[in-house]
């Protein structure tokens, strides 16, 4: 019986990923995950989704993880996203709102700082979860952890001009106590390049830049096309 | 060097906790916390604050677990687990004047709420294993029976809050993290049905007796004698 890789994630990871701006467009090929296990020659239990946020991610893990007999772990993979994002479930369904809705819900959902602070617990107790019963584990960023919310990368300016709030975020994640214990099973940790980290989205899809196009569903539309999810797989693959 | 005893939790554990009901009142009686390591002969880091929920309790517990050496026990009194917390600015908030009134408000239901603090009570435990670090986990008042009982948005008869009780008791007993938390976890999982307990009830059991232990008959936190009493029993079940 082969090894089972198990991954979660958002949008970027959703083996049923389509696109808003191109509902017409079949985006039926095959995502990282699937690509990766193959070459793994193992199983894929994919349970990225859409819109999801870190919450999500780590729940999502942590639970196929307690249904499934550990000893058919082959490698476990959080592609972490954006810090802003919020996650919940209602009557059995997961939902969940995304940056846009940040300000909106600022009085009763946190801000930022503490948001980014949040999701590096969620990095630090999945490593240690997965160190204490020795499941194999690599995680890694996907999208930036703040950068969409606090600077717009197609109008390449950051929001109402807070290039202050970019250099706070920055310490964030330097001064928190987590920064130092999250070990070398994090690919491109601390995610940040001023901080000599970097995520999927910016390193290896070179961002959204007109040379990220050709990784791209469209101009419009940059999750990753067949191209850009190979490169994603290779990319990591390289990586373990 | 004494070894520190590191503890979270809310109200019942809070070293300035003061009353709501009793503004005037004097409550600077030492809390369990306090009384604890003075018997373990500990040095005492308690982040106990009141009316935070279990994701205030997991997050400083874990702060403190990676930025403290010579931790010689951990202790984390859950609470209820529909609180919500978060912080802004670098302030701790929380839902707990009235934790119903955002349910279904982009918020999990109870069902999720309960998964939510499954996921912290068994993450603390394995970091705690994976740090080597001596834990013991209490379920300082009961995770959900607020949210039946005293829910004046949940507008149903006493018979089906009766039914919904059970129905969520089923799903603890079914819930993939319910074998899953070991012994460390005193009175796993916190409910007599399924041979659990949370300190508040288990303590509190006779009405008359428990005026002895709490501050008034409207504010039922536990007084000077009441943290003792509640010290004494998680000292006798290190």
């Amino acid at each position: 019986m082969k090894k089972i890789l198990l991954v979660s994630g958002c949008s970027f990871t959703d083996k049923n990923f389509t696109s808003d701006y191109h509902p017409e467009v079949d985006t039926s090929w095959p995502k990282w995950p699937e690509l990766l296990a193959k070459k793994l020659d193992m199983d894929c239990i994919n349970l990225g989704k859409c819109g999801a946020g870190n919450e999500y991610i780590y729940t999502s893990l942590l639970d196929q993880i307690m249904k499934m007999d550990p000893s058919d772990i082959g490698l476990i993979m959080p592609a972490w996203t954006g810090a802003g994002r919020k996650d919940w479930k209602w009557a059995g369904k997961w939902k969940n709102v995304s940056l846009r809705h940040y300000t909106r819900y600022i009085a009763t959902n946190g801000d930022m700082d503490w948001r980014i602070e949040r999701s590096m617990t969620y990095y630090y107790s999945l490593q240690e979860i997965c160190k204490n019963n020795n499941w194999p584990l690599k995680q890694f960023q996907m999208l930036p952890l703040f950068r969409g919310y606090d600077w717009d990368p197609k109008r390449e300016v950051h929001e109402d001009g807070r290039k202050d709030k970019r250099k706070k975020h920055l310490q964030t994640i330097y001064n928190n106590s987590f920064s130092n214990k999250i070990d070398d099973s994090f690919i491109g940790w601390p995610t940040e390049p001023s901080l000599g980290g970097f995520d999927i989205k910016m390193n290896v899809l070179e961002g959204f830049s007109k040379e990220s196009y050709k990784w791209a569903v469209s101009e419009r539309d940059n999750h990753p096309n067949a191209r850009g999810q190979e490169r994603i797989a290779e990319f990591l693959y390289g990586r373990l | 060097m004494r070894k520190i005893l590191l503890v979270s939790g809310d109200s019942w554990t809070d070293k300035n906790f003061g009353s709501a009901f009793h503004p005037e009142l004097d409550t600077s009686w030492p809390k369990w916390p306090e009384l604890l390591a003075e018997k373990l002969d500990m040095d005492c880091v308690n982040v106990g604050k009141s009316g935070m929920g279990n994701e205030y309790i997991f997050s400083t517990l874990l702060d403190k677990i990676v930025s403290l050496d010579n931790i010689g026990l951990v202790i984390a009194g859950w609470t209820q687990c529909h609180r919500i917390d978060w912080r802004n600015y670098g302030r701790w908030f929380n839902n707990a004047w009235d934790p119903n009134k955002d349910v279904g408000n982009n918020n999990n239901d109870i069902i999720s709420h309960i998964n939510k603090s499954f996921r912290y009570y068994y993450s603390l435990q394995e970091i705690c294993k994976s740090k080597k670090i001596p834990l013991k986990q209490f379920q300082m008042l009961h995770m959900f029976t607020a949210y039946v009982y005293d829910n004046k948005n949940l507008t149903i008869s006493g018979d089906l809050k009766d039914r919904r009780r059970i129905d969520i008791l089923k799903h603890i007993h079914n819930s993939p993290y319910f074998n899953k938390i070991n012994d460390d976890f005193v009175g796993w999982p916190g409910d007599p049905n399924l041979d659990g307990y949370c300190i508040r009830i288990k303590l509190w059991e006779d009405p008359e007796e428990a005026k002895k232990y709490t501050i008034s008959d409207i504010d039922k936190h536990p007084n000077a004698k009441g943290q003792e009493k509640i010290m004494k029993f998680i000292y006798e079940q290190l």
